[in-house]
């Protein structure tokens, strides 16, 4: 099997996710990724790119989003950037209780939760002005 | 996402097919808190065939319960099978709304 490389840019704006989805799908597929990670690996994908969405360009709505996948057999990357303000979502984002009742639940904090729990690995740099989130599956 | 509503035995099951995402969490949300401002007071959320749900459509959940239990109703979901129940699982949503394995189940301990 060779090595597979997708690479595209979008807006970063929430209603262009099913792009994001379909790319993560071809690439899923040609890689051999069992179908019961699939559904796991775009929840990780959709929250990382709707944080970056709402937050990397503070309401600005020109930002766009480059996203790079690669993988080999078993392992799978989703790497997301941008070129807004320096931020790091995985080791500033507030960790939410998960144990708390209904009325009790905040929104927000969960996405993040939810990435760091179902990745193998996730990887942020500022690199040359940059943001970039990678996200690491293995199977 | 398709969304459909039916009336079983006193209660209104709302099933959801396909993806709750953050596109499609609005649409789902706003159709659920319709159907109890429009009455429906025993609701119950069929996801049998519900394949995808992200922290939005949980956030969406959480406000369709927190709305049903503010309008005097009750609520339960049935139904969850693969990524869906893992991610109830993993967020402890099914230790704070009612979740039963089916809609027959879910009508009896609602």
């Amino acid at each position: 099997m060779g090595d597979t490389r997708y690479e595209l840019v979008l807006p970063a704006r929430v209603e262009r996710l099913a792009e994001l989805f379909d790319l993560v799908g071809v690439a899923g597929g040609e890689l051999g990724l069992p179908d019961d990670r699939r559904g796991v690996i775009d929840l990780v994908v959709e929250e990382a790119f709707v944080n970056l969405c709402r937050h990397a360009y503070h309401g600005r709505e020109d930002g766009m989003v480059g996203v790079l996948i690669t993988g080999a057999a078993g392992e799978l990357v989703v790497e997301l950037r941008d070129s807004g303000p320096a931020f790091n979502p995985i080791a500033e984002a507030p960790r939410p209780d998960l144990t708390l009742g209904v009325e009790a639940r905040k929104p927000g904090g969960l996405g993040v939760e939810l990435m760091r729990r179902m990745t193998d690995e996730l990887r942020y740099q500022r690199t040359d002005g940059r943001n970039v989130l990678a996200m690491i599956f293995r199977w | 996402m398709e969304l459909s509503t039916r009336a079983e035995r006193g209660y209104t099951v709302i099933a959801a097919e396909g993806r709750i995402d953050t596109v499609t969490s609005t649409r789902f949300e706003a159709y659920c808190v319709a159907a109890i401002d429009a009455g429906a007071r025993r609701l119950v959320l069929d996801f049998a065939k519900l394949i995808y749900i992200s922290s939005a459509g949980l956030s969406s959940v959480l406000a369709v319960a927190k709305h049903a239990a503010h309008s005097g109703g009750t609520f339960a979901i049935s139904g969850l099978s693969g990524m869906v129940k893992e991610i109830f699982s993993i967020s402890g949503f099914d230790g704070i709304v009612l979740v039963r394995s089916d809609v027959d189940e879910a009508i009896a301990s609602v």
